[in-house]
């Protein structure tokens, strides 16, 4: 008897593996960069010159992500590209190294393409995988297991390549891209989702603070690097600038940054920046850079949700802006990248976080959220004294506000209000005449009563009083 | 680098300080250099602080909502990080199972005897640290007993008692542990203190008993023993009381030595009538001024034999009053110390016992008589008669009363009114008028009525009852607020 590995694995491995249709071009990205880096160790590429290539071909619904790595040499290629979950790559040089992230594609296309050429030789290795055919065999009634499921929906090539024998790349082709809401063939959101994920540079003319950034982490962060990522011939950065927009049409901008180092004795975890905020509220979600982010080799972990948990309340971690980046190699990132592999390390990683940041921000957040409430109900009061003297002053606009303002009064008197001579306003606003005078010579009496009428409806059939007194004062043309 | 070290006691009642948690506070704070906060309940203010260990301590298992509540919010405060928190105490060594459960902290059972049971990385042995008084500074908490040295002088009991609880988390009886050192200790790390509280939960099955005496003695606690400039007396406590069968003329005498104050003995059965009275008379031939004895009630007795337990106490004060008075001996006063049970599983306050005899109109008439007295029963016959009725017939007929007759029986400066009678409230008056017209079988009526003390119940019976007499005593208790005050208007 000999254990079987059943055709189903295929499954878990492709389609199943990844939770959205976008992870799988962040895996792809991730072998890229691997080859890239391959390729400069072996000097005959330099990052200046490297880059990764994602067309989108809405018409003929295609998708192709090219890389000007290192290749596969054709002598490797069969098996490199057929085995499953059989990776050459080593963990502390590589992004990518369990060998199951190209099989990403295959739930989402009628046929995977991987095309390679290594430098200095002549052959074109082309594999492609019948996605429909191998999806089927799944699917139906047969004997067969993972080995000859793949070998019955495979087909490998090797021709001689008519460019450059000094050519090297990668280049993963899908046809026939067929995706939930068509979203790998969402051009604005893919490009946002690798400004957010993939390892690109900070856009230097819209964020200040990227060299400063950039210099600190070549510095602290071992083999950290930057790559030319094109979409459509567009290359994207990472969507930091020093404005930053907060929900609600409000706006803050990053003033400095902070490093923070996650250590404990003598092994140093992570190490990452915080933008210095007024912490007045939520980023907006639109602008993709709220919330502390994870990084690993540069690629993101996780969503911007990632570290929510350990902040106090989940929220609190949308009004910080940041990136942590992993150092030790023990923090290894689970084959979803979705969080790390659990391990002591990953334990430290999240005490650090919420003892550095987690706890310390909760308070620094929560006790600034209540000095806004405080001086909004302070303004609100404010405010309600302001009309309160104007309606002594120069009458007040409508039977209802008159009401409204003297119970308003009354209970602001039961707070004990700094304003001591609330008793003496209460008593004016009582007395206080409407705006209008009807006994004055001044203006026709049925035009008078008409506008008279036409504030008590506006008051009246408004649900912000406040609002209602603004547009009252615009009909009459006061300046408020 | 120095840990944040965070002890919490639960907010529930507690009379005494939270000794086990005093003793990792010296752990933490005064061996290792820690910084040791303690808070009382679930507070807000820790929860912006980073804690390296949260230690949980637990009590009565009828606390147990209030105990489950404290441990998650902490294990939220730590997001989670279960490993950290560490629960220990009574209740988490009486069920523990049922404690990880709803926590899932799997708590720590029995004593600190072991290095294993908090992952220490020394050989130091908790249980035997001194408490560290210092803490208790840190809540505003008011306990009682602060200026006592804490401690026990043996541990465990050999008996196994089915209504107690000691057995389970300390099966071991350890037969001495040395007082004075202990008492050294305390005074090295916190200064002297006026009073020896001692827990130990039967001293009197130590062969080393003398020696322990001698121990206390040597420690300065010697009968008249005085405190600082002020004089006050020093007084040693076994607040958890003494075991009757074991009191023989010459362990009483050898506790005369010491300011024994009170003496406490439990009166847990009336089978144990014979030996109690024996050993209380030995304590009065040693002359024991004070004693404070432990009645339990509610495991397998009688409210019979409950008042019978209360009025030989009573009987007691009032031959000994006499005795002094007549210069025959020392006064000595006892105070009864009704003790409910509850089953050592009981969740909360309110779970059944199997006993029959009681119900839960009686335990609510007891513990509204109690309320009134704060407590416990007084010494003298005319309050006790007053309170608890001058028969055990009537004892049961004030239990059947509304609470707020029971509260509000007699007139204000009643003491002053010879007329039994006459001193009762006119509801009151009332009340006793109908319940004397009641043949047997109503009274059992009544009773079964009113057992489960459940208003819904009585309401409903009131509404189909024809007879008139029940239908008034119901009555009584469905409107008994609106009686009261309607007289008072008059």
């Amino acid at each position: 008897m000999e254990p079987k590995v059943g055709k189903y694995i295929l499954d878990s491995l492709s389609i199943g593996m990844y939770s959205h249709p976008l992870m799988l071009i962040r895996e792809y990205i991730q072998n890229s960069t691997d080859a890239i880096d391959e390729a400069i160790r072996n000097g005959f590429l330099s990052i200046d010159q490297a880059r990764i290539d994602i067309k989108i071909d809405g018409k003929n619904r295609n998708l192709t992500i090219k890389d000007n790595g290192a290749g596969i040499s054709f002598r490797n290629a069969w098996n490199i590209l057929l085995d499953l979950g059989n990776s050459t790559k080593r963990i502390n040089e590589n992004r990518g190294f369990r060998g199951i992230g190209r099989l990403g594609g295959l739930g989402y296309c009628d046929v995977l393409k991987f095309v390679t050429k290594a430098t200095n030789e002549d052959m074109l290795s082309i594999n492609t995988w019948n996605c429909e055919k191998l999806r089927q065999l799944i699917k139906e009634e047969n004997h067969l297991d993972s080995i000859n499921a793949v070998k019955a929906a495979t087909d490998f090539q090797q021709i001689s390549y008519k460019g450059s024998r000094k050519d090297h790349f990668f280049e993963a082709i899908m046809l026939d891209l067929r995706s939930s809401r068509d979203i790998l063939m969402n051009v604005p959101l893919i490009k946002e989702y690798i400004s957010e994920v993939a390892p690109v540079p900070y856009k230097r003319d819209k964020f200040g603070l990227a060299d400063k950034i950039e210099i600190e982490l070549r510095k602290r962060v071992p083999k950290y690097e930057t790559y030319r990522i094109f979409v459509n011939d567009e290359q994207i950065f990472k969507p930091y600038m020093d404005t930053v927009i907060l929900r609600g049409d409000k706006k803050d901008k990053i003033q400095d940054v902070e490093f923070i180092e996650f250590k404990e004795e003598n092994m140093i975890l992570a190490f990452g920046w915080l933008a210095q905020l007024k912490l007045l509220g939520s980023i907006s979600n639109f602008s993709r850079v709220g919330g502390i982010r994870v990084r690993g080799g540069n690629i993101q972990i996780g969503n911007r949700d990632l570290l929510n948990e350990f902040f106090r309340e989940g929220r609190f971690n949308s009004y910080l802006l940041g990136e942590i980046f992993t150092i030790d190699e023990r923090l290894v990132p689970n084959s979803r990248r979705d969080d790390f592999e659990d391990s002591p390390y990953r334990e430290e990683f999240y005490e650090q976080f919420i003892r550095r940041i987690g706890l310390p921000f909760s308070k620094i957040i929560r006790q600034k959220s209540q000095e806004r409430s405080k001086k909004k109900i302070l303004d609100k009061d404010i405010f309600l004294i302001d009309q309160a003297k104007n309606m002594i002053n120069t009458g007040y606009l409508a039977e209802g506000q008159k009401r409204w303002v003297i119970g308003a009064l009354t209970r602001l008197k039961g707070k004990n209000h700094q304003e001591n001579n609330l008793d003496e306003i209460i008593f004016r606003v009582g007395q206080a005449k409407h705006y209008i005078n009807m006994n004055s010579r001044k203006g026709k009496y049925r035009h008078k009563a008409d506008l008279k009428e036409i504030l008590e409806i506006v008051y009246r059939e408004s649900e912000d009083k406040g609002k209602a007194i603004k547009l009252i004062n615009k009909i009459l043309n006061v300046s408020n | 680098m120095n840990k944040k070290i965070l002890l919490v006691e639960p907010a529930y009642e507690s009379k005494y300080p939270p000794l086990g948690l005093m003793k990792i506070s010296t752990y933490h704070r005064v061996l290792k250099n820690d910084d040791v906060t303690f808070v009382k309940g679930c507070s807000d203010k820790v929860r912006d602080e980073y804690w390296d260990r949260v230690y949980i301590t637990t009590l009565f298992t009828y606390t147990w909502k209030e105990t489950v509540k404290t441990i998650n919010f902490y294990r939220d405060t730590l997001f989670s990080f279960a490993r950290k928190i560490y629960v220990g105490g009574i209740l988490a060594s009486l069920m523990p199972n049922d404690l990880f459960n709803v926590t899932g902290i799997q708590p720590v059972v029995g004593l600190l005897n072991s290095t294993q049971k908090i992952d220490q990385d020394d050989d130091v042995i908790i249980d035997d640290l001194p408490p560290d008084y210092e803490i208790l500074n840190q809540v505003d908490f008011k306990y009682i007993n602060t200026d006592a040295y804490l401690g026990y002088a043996t541990r465990g009991c050999p008996r196994n008692c089915a209504f107690c609880a000691v057995n389970k988390f300390e099966p071991q009886f350890v037969p001495y542990i040395n007082v004075k050192e202990m008492i050294k200790m305390v005074i090295a790390q916190s200064g002297e203190k006026q009073n020896l509280l001692l827990m130990d939960n039967n001293i009197l099955c130590s062969q080393y008993f003398d020696k322990i005496i001698d121990d206390i003695k040597a420690a300065g606690f010697i009968r008249g023993a005085t405190f600082g400039k002020t004089k006050r007396r020093r007084i040693v406590d076994f607040n958890q009381g003494l075991d009757a069968r074991l009191l023989n003329d010459s362990n009483v005498k050898k506790f005369s030595e010491i300011p024994l104050e009170p003496m406490r003995i439990a009166f847990d059965d009336i089978k144990l009538k014979g030996r109690y009275m024996n050993a209380v008379r030995l304590a009065h031939k040693y002359g024991q001024k004070n004693m404070s004895n432990y009645i339990l009630y509610n495991y397998k007795d009688k409210p019979e034999d409950f008042y019978e337990r209360l009025k030989i106490n009573i009987r007691f004060n009032e031959e000994f009053k006499k005795d002094f008075e007549e210069g025959k001996g020392e006064k000595t006063t006892i105070y009864s110390f009704p003790m409910r049970y509850i089953p050592l599983d009981a969740k909360d306050r309110n779970m059944e016992t199997e006993n029959k005899y009681w119900n839960k109109r009686y335990l609510r008439g007891v513990q509204v008589i109690l309320s009134v007295m704060k407590g416990p029963v007084m010494p003298g016959a005319q309050f006790f008669e007053q309170a608890f009725g001058r028969n055990v017939e009537e004892f049961k007929e004030i239990l059947l009363m509304p609470d707020e007759f029971i509260r509000n029986r007699v007139k204000p400066g009643w003491q002053k009114i010879k007329n039994y009678t006459k001193r009762l409230m006119p509801y009151v008056k009332d009340w006793k008028n109908t319940y004397s017209k009641l043949e047997p079988e109503e009274i059992s009526e009544l009773i079964r009525v009113l057992s489960e003390n459940d208003i819904g119940i009585i309401k409903k019976y009131y509404l189909e009852t024809k007879n008139k007499n029940i239908k008034k005593l119901l009555n009584a208790h469905l409107d008994s607020r609106i009686i009261i005050s309607s007289y008072r208007i008059k």
